[in-house]
């Protein structure tokens, strides 16, 4: 009941009771979970430290597609910083291999219904090797280059695509 | 950008164990592995603030690549040196 009337509040397929958040209620200050899926875990683990600096943003990290699968079947997550190459398979055969995972869970969170996660490119590769078409709960929405060894641009790059998306 | 401390230290750490996995690899001309840690040590190496070491990942992934051994031990010991004086 109170959550009909908060959803009816806010927006219609989104309920703030299923977000932690890091100040007040506006949509804002609602916490951004990011999932990195690089198997060079050097790279994941300083995404991750500088990423948390932004309290708005809680991270998840997988070295590779099964772990990322593993984790996408019971956590949701509102944007995935994707390596392009992965052990295994790409990143986006590994996305793709996601989204035929969900039509067959009886038991996947029904949060992941009506999602639709922003897809952020990491890659040493140029942005012209890594196109994936979007799926139904996958949209590529952005390339970082990690070729510049920047760290400061590359984070600032990241950051600027996850404060856009809309919870 | 600030690196903290903490993740620095281990990075050289694992970049000092690194280097004995590197030297039997050559050796052993295990061309698959040495691929994969040029390709990493070319894709973190300048994030970390050491563009050395993503230069000499660049060499190990071409080397590997060409299956030419030699390109790649003619730098590894200086690049052996690099790493012992950071963890110094």
């Amino acid at each position: 009941m109170l959550l009909d009337q908060l959803n009816c509040a806010y927006y219609p397929s989104f309920n703030p009771l299923l977000y932690p958040f890091s100040g007040n209620l506006n949509k804002e200050n609602f916490v951004k979970r990011i999932l990195i899926i690089d198997d060079d875990k050097e790279i994941s683990e300083l995404l991750k430290s500088k990423l948390l600096e932004d309290r708005r943003i809680k991270v998840f990290t997988a070295e590779d597609p099964f772990e990322a699968m593993e984790i996408l079947n019971h956590q949701v997550v509102d944007a995935i910083i994707l390596d392009w190459i992965l052990p295994e398979m790409t990143g986006a055969e590994t996305l793709s291999k996601t989204e035929q995972v969900f039509k067959t869970d009886p038991n996947l969170p029904y949060e992941w219904e009506d999602k639709k996660v922003k897809v952020i490119v990491l890659s040493g590769r140029e942005r012209t090797e890594c196109k994936a078409s979007s799926t139904k709960h996958f949209r590529y929405s952005g390339f970082v280059s990690k070729k510049s060894g920047n760290l400061q641009n590359m984070i600032e790059n990241i950051l600027k695509h996850i404060h856009k998306i809309e919870i | 950008m600030k690196i903290p401390e903490k993740l620095l230290q281990s990075y050289i750490n694992r970049r000092i164990e690194e280097l004995d996995q590197i030297e039997s690899a050559l050796h052993n001309k295990e061309y698959d592995l040495l691929f994969k840690i040029g390709h990493q040590l070319k894709g973190n190496g300048a994030m970390y603030g050491f563009p050395e070491i993503s230069s000499f990942g660049e060499l190990v992934e071409t080397g590997a690549t060409q299956h030419d051994i030699n390109a790649i031990q003619l730098q590894f010991s200086s690049y052996r040196n690099f790493i012992t004086k950071l963890s110094n």
